[in-house]
């Protein structure tokens, strides 16, 4: 790879990233928001190197250049085959624009109930009184029952809550509505689920509000069981962030 | 830019665009034209017919696992850079004890210091070597440095809520096997198997230098994170998740699967901890041979030395760190979790 296509592969893979952040913002489609800012820089650094190198080469053209170094290397002057590889993500930032990951993955990672994700001690506090029914995220309601099931307070009891995500195939002929979780990347994403009762499934995939109250298993023994009574399930449109 | 005064018509940008020019900068200028033209067409005609679930999910996790590399890996190529050009070397001969043996746990514990993630740490250990540190103690430093700094301590905390052995595990369990990998390759280890990077030839100022440095490791960390991306993409949507719960209740079993998993899945450091609290079904000990083996040993990283200190360096420092690895980790979980 010549000199000045790794200069030009460096301003293309900034200029990517930036699209990705500041133009379109489908970059939350792939890791966690808080990577924005250290991305927006990361892509001025490559943009100021590749072009820093672009107009070094303008103004050194006619002169002989000193090669780069690495002599010992197995590749010729500049650089590296392996940089070739550099434009797939370019590539696929562009031509396939894929979407958040959603059932494919949810339902890729079977039946195994995912364990509630690890919160600070000492916060069981009861839900806020007045709204109701009381939005939560899918991997709240889950902390709340396994707090109840292992004795802490059990929060959830006689509220109605309201849960947003998309539909997936249960067990037994079941659903569950159901929410994608980064731990850091897309990479890494557990599904988080809760059974929905007393409600014919829509079609998988579909993005729904459930209203609907906390159902405990009849086992105190057993795992914890992530299900609710439903009252009202309304299909509703992707949200923005479609990742908890 | 502290290169030669530039002449007044070389100050005006761009240069670039100036048609009267000959090589490279026309033919580059032409290809990088069509190239966006093709990227622009892509866009338009094929994007919206992707319609494939899968494909669409490997393509998710190919670019999430680019995007969220490439921070750090622009940071620790810059770090590297800036140490090749800023720190003399008798800093760092000065700095690590005289004789290797003694310098190789000092590097250790330097690593405790410096945050960073494992794609960093392999240049900036290159760079360390080619301003004439003892390879074994470069070696220590690349080990250590990803596994247990301030960082990577934290995340841990954060993954195991009131679990603090776990950070311990962590820290004592990879500082030990860095330690004993750096000293295993002082007593044993050849010369000619390694390719000591040499830093780029100083051709103009610092900047310079720091640029073409620079460019230079981003070019090989960068292809070879690529590679990293695309197999983990892979075996994220073809390996079904559902045999990993079977494994889980066989303790060896799940010892060396979650060794294998921390290879295979190449996820970074900054990350592995919330991935290891997630694989809920696994043994404590089995969950701490995954923190210990992922920062040292995974694709990505064994494409990265491979790239910057040669294969037959890769062939050997791999198998070596693994085995160290997975023995430490599950003696030391095994004893205190």
């Amino acid at each position: 790879m010549t000199r000045a296509m790794q200069n030009l592969l460096m301003v293309l893979l900034g200029g990517a990233v930036l699209w990705i952040t500041l133009v379109t913002g489908e970059v939350v489609r792939y890791v966690k928001p808080g990577l924005r800012h250290p991305l927006v820089a990361c892509a001025a650094v490559l943009i100021v190197l590749g072009a820093a190198g672009i107009r070094r080469d303008w103004r050194d053209d006619g002169h002989p250049v000193p090669r780069d170094g690495h002599e010992g290397h197995h590749h010729g002057p500049g650089g590296p085959r392996v940089a070739w590889l550099l434009c797939l993500p370019v590539v696929a930032i562009f031509a396939i624009a894929p979407p958040e990951l959603g059932l494919f993955t949810a339902v890729r990672a079977g039946a195994r109930p995912a364990a509630p994700p690890p919160k600070p001690a000492g916060d069981d506090q009861a839900l806020p009184p007045g709204r109701d029914p009381f939005p939560l995220s899918i991997g709240e309601f889950m902390l709340r029952v396994y707090d109840a099931h292992n004795g802490r307070a059990a929060t959830l009891t006689g509220r109605r809550v309201e849960l947003t995500g998309f539909v997936t195939p249960g067990a037994k002929g079941g659903w569950s509505v159901t929410r994608l979780q980064l731990n850091c990347c897309a990479a890494d994403a557990i599904a988080l689920r809760v059974a929905v009762l007393d409600a014919p499934a829509p079609a998988n995939g579909r993005w729904v509000k459930v209203v609907g109250v906390w159902q405990p298993g009849d086992d105190p023994q057993g795992d914890p069981l992530y299900q609710m009574r439903t009252q009202k399930v309304t299909p509703t449109r992707k949200p923005g962030t479609a990742y908890e | 830019m502290t290169r030669t005064p530039p002449s007044p018509d070389e100050t005006l940008p761009p240069a670039g665009w100036r048609p009267a020019r000959t090589a490279p900068g026309p033919d580059a200028a032409w290809l990088f034209a069509a190239f966006v033209a093709v990227l622009a067409i892509t866009r338009i005609q094929v994007a919206p017919r992707v319609a494939h679930d899968a494909l669409q999910a490997w393509s998710t996790i190919f670019i999430a696992i680019c995007v969220q590399a490439l921070p750090f890996l622009v940071f620790g190529v810059a770090l590297s850079a800036a140490i090749t050009v800023l720190v003399p070397a008798r800093v760092w001969t000065r700095l690590l004890p005289r004789g290797s043996a003694a310098a190789v746990p000092v590097a250790g514990a330097a690593g405790a210091v410096l945050p960073g993630c494992e794609c960093a740490s392999v240049p900036v250990a290159g760079g360390l070597m080619a301003r004439g540190v003892a390879p074994a103690a470069a070696l220590t430093f690349l080990l250590a440095a990803p596994a247990i700094n301030p960082v990577i301590m934290i995340a841990t905390a954060v993954a195991f809520p009131g679990r603090p052995e776990m950070v311990l595990a962590r820290f004592g369990a990879s500082l030990i096997v860095a330690v004993l990998a750096g000293w295993t390759w002082l007593r044993f280890g050849r010369s000619e198997w390694l390719r000591v990077p040499s830093g780029p030839e100083r051709t103009g100022g610092r900047w310079e230098a720091f640029r073409q440095a620079a460019r230079h490791d981003f070019m090989h960390a960068g292809g070879f994170l690529v590679v990293g991306g695309i197999a983990a993409a892979t075996i994220n949507v073809v390996v079904p998740a559902g045999w990993v719960t079977g494994i889980a209740g066989v303790p060896w079993a799940a010892v060396l699967t979650l060794a294998v998993l921390a290879v295979l899945m190449s996820i970074c450091s900054e990350a592995d901890a919330f991935v290891a609290a997630g694989l809920t079904p696994f043994s404590p000990t089995a969950k701490l041979v995954f923190l210990v083996v992922g920062p040292m040993v995974d694709l990505k990283l064994i494409a990265l030395q491979a790239g910057i200190f040669g294969r037959s360096f890769a062939v050997r420092f791999v198998p070596l760190t693994f085995v160290l690895a997975v023995a430490v980790g599950s003696t030391v979980g095994a004893l205190f979790l």
